[in-house]
């Protein structure tokens, strides 16, 4: 943990110097996991501090500080959840979408290096989102969690309230699909194999 | 258990996976994260209370009313008069309208759609 217990045991009871140090500690790890989660940079201050808003009104239902970090990355799960549907709901324009006159017009705005770099990463990033389009929001959490973000297996136990083994067979699942919304539905070994150790 | 997959495309996901950890660096907060934090703190609380206020005002009203039905109720001579049952013929006696010498016969309904002989 990142903070000392009692701090978070401060906190449960309203203090606010707690909560803050809370914030502190934890602000920059749930602003790179939303990050990851959400993949829009705009959007990424406005959720994390969604999860601060959401902690800070159920504290008071956590048993005790050892659970404090799964706690936190449930409430960081389900905010990331909420934008995404959110935004399923709601249509985008990409740069794929621009008529070709608009294009001509963006290009003509990109000037120095950075900011040739900064719209490099957008783009990778818009094309990761592309790829991920086609996964479902329970998978591209749990993989973010898992692959991305390389929780360990206990700490998914933690976060999900589910064993081990049900973990496992998820995640081999969602790796599947993604293979599949990568576009190689058929390389891999056809439904894949569990294999007892 | 442990789930086994084709080796490339357990490398395509490695590398899809290093790419997504690439494209999105954890962002430094900005300098307005903890004040607008607070500003969203404050504005659930003050929507929490604003409700609660609400909820209680409805209950308050909601119990007066309530007691005001039951006193209503309870008090004696406070009710309506409860209609006596008397039939047609007993109020003609107690009328007298007969000895007045009015030409009498058995009352009959008449129904609307029908015209009425003059």
């Amino acid at each position: 943990m990142l903070v000392a217990p009692e701090v978070v045991l401060r906190a449960r009871t309203g203090e606010e110097a707690a909560f803050t140090e809370i914030v502190l500690a934890y602000r920059k790890r749930v602003l790179a996991t939303v990050a990851r989660l959400i993949l829009r940079s705009e959007d990424v201050e406005d959720v994390s501090q969604e999860v601060f808003t959401r902690l800070y009104f159920s504290l008071d239902q956590l048993r005790s500080a050892e659970g404090f970090e799964a706690w936190l990355y449930r409430l960081t799960m389900n905010a990331a959840y909420d934008y995404l549907r959110r935004q399923k709901r709601r249509p985008e324009h990409r740069m794929a979408d621009l008529s070709e006159q608009q294009v001509t017009i963006a290009d003509a705005l990109r000037g120095s290096r950075v900011e040739r770099e900064r719209q490099d990463a957008a783009a990778r990033r818009e094309a990761l989102e592309q790829a991920l389009a086609g996964v479902s929001e329970e998978d591209r959490v749990l993989l973010t969690l898992k692959e991305v973000e390389g929780l360990s297996l206990k700490e998914l136990e933690a976060v999900y309230h589910v064993n081990g083994n049900a973990l496992k067979v998820r995640l081999f699942r969602a790796r599947q699909r993604v293979l599949k919304a990568l576009g190689h539905p058929g390389k891999h070994a056809a439904g894949g194999t569990l294999v007892r150790e | 258990m442990e789930s086994r997959m084709n080796p490339d495309d357990e490398r395509r996901l490695e590398v899809f996976f290093q790419t997504w950890r690439e494209a999105c660096p954890g962002p430094e907060a900005g300098r307005n994260f903890m004040p607008e934090l607070w500003g969203r703190i404050e504005a659930r609380r003050h929507r929490a209370a604003v409700f609660q206020r609400m909820a209680a005002s409805f209950v308050t009203a909601a119990c007066a009313v309530s007691l005001i039905l039951a006193l209503m109720l309870a008090i004696p001579g406070g009710r309506a008069p409860v209609a006596e049952s008397e039939s047609y013929a007993e109020a003609l006696v107690a009328d007298h309208s007969s000895e007045a010498g009015y030409y009498a016969e058995p009352a009959y309904v008449i129904p609307a759609s029908e015209p009425v002989a003059r």
